[in-house]
């Protein structure tokens, strides 16, 4: 079932507040223990320049386009401080993908599409479970609680 | 290699091989990511070359033929068999390649057809697909 929760208010307090949560948590990717900010400008753009381009993975793969890189940043900076990263790749449909693995039936992998719909699928041992979330600069906790199992 | 003029049927239990061209499709620890198995759109086909009848260093020859073609660098390939698709309800398609514009002849080609529609499910059946694939890295020419 697809579900959002939009926890920001309208009044210029609300939206001051918003602002400022984000410049804080931007400031604070940065730092080495808790932040990102590595996989925000190294891996993450390191992986767009290799599949911007049609066919990038050797076959018939759509281009990754800039609104799709746009929507991997938001993705990774709401993450929440200190949580375990996932690595980045690139989808033949021209989405970029975090994946948290810790087995090869221990996994989560989600498709951050640039229309902000997140198509998750995930193996836990003997269970498996898939399904689409929205995203609107706050990860799903349905999303956050896979990751979490699967690192636990 | 199969003979271009008679091109058997994909069985159930033949090995097939994905070939690997990105990097990013490839985990530090040597396992293929689901990324790799993703049939892209539109025509929902995933491109895999048949094992049956072709040695290693032709299977690693048509590897580096696309590669060249396509101006990318061989990776690796996963190996999986075909029972992995059947198992999840889609089908393979002998389906060679020869004379074509831009491909390099291959007439162990094969297709793997039947995948749903929807996303997050492919995602499901390429995550399984990878979790039992094997990668091999290309040897020296």
């Amino acid at each position: 079932m697809t579900s959002v929760i939009i926890a920001r208010g309208v009044s210029d307090a609300a939206q001051h507040i918003a602002e400022t949560t984000k410049r804080n948590r931007s400031f604070l990717h940065k730092s080495s223990a808790v932040g990102h900010d590595r996989l925000l400008h190294g891996e993450l753009v390191e992986v767009w320049e290799e599949c911007r381009d049609p066919g990038w993975d050797g076959y018939k793969a759509l281009p990754v386009s800039q609104d799709a890189l746009l929507s991997m940043k938001s993705f990774l900076e709401s993450l929440p401080l200190g949580f375990p990263l996932p690595t980045i790749a690139a989808s033949p449909r021209g989405h970029l993908s975090v994946e948290w693995y810790r087995s090869p039936s221990r996994v989560l992998s989600v498709d951050v599409g640039s229309d902000n719909l997140l198509h998750y699928a995930a193996l836990l041992g003997s269970s498996r479970t898939c399904g689409t979330e929205i995203f609107f600069d706050q990860i799903p906790d349905s999303i956050l609680d896979l990751a979490g199992r699967v690192c636990s | 290699m199969i003979s271009a003029d008679e091109v058997p049927d994909v069985e159930a239990d033949e090995v097939l091989a994905r070939f690997v061209f990105s990097r990013r499709h490839i985990r530090n620890n040597g396992t293929i990511k689901p990324e790799a198995f993703i049939p892209p759109p539109p025509d929902n086909e995933l491109s895999v070359t048949r094992h049956r009848d072709a040695t290693e260093e032709e299977l690693w020859g048509i590897g580096r033929a696309i590669a060249t073609v396509r101006g990318r660098t061989l990776h690796g390939r996963g190996d999986i068999t075909s029972r992995a698709f059947l198992d999840h309800e889609l089908s393979m398609q002998a389906a060679p390649v020869t004379n074509h514009a831009s491909l390099p002849d291959n007439p162990n080609h094969a297709i793997v057809i039947g995948w749903p529609d929807d996303k997050p499910r492919q995602k499901l059946i390429a995550l399984d697909i990878a979790r039992q694939a094997r990668l091999s890295r290309p040897t020296d020419p």
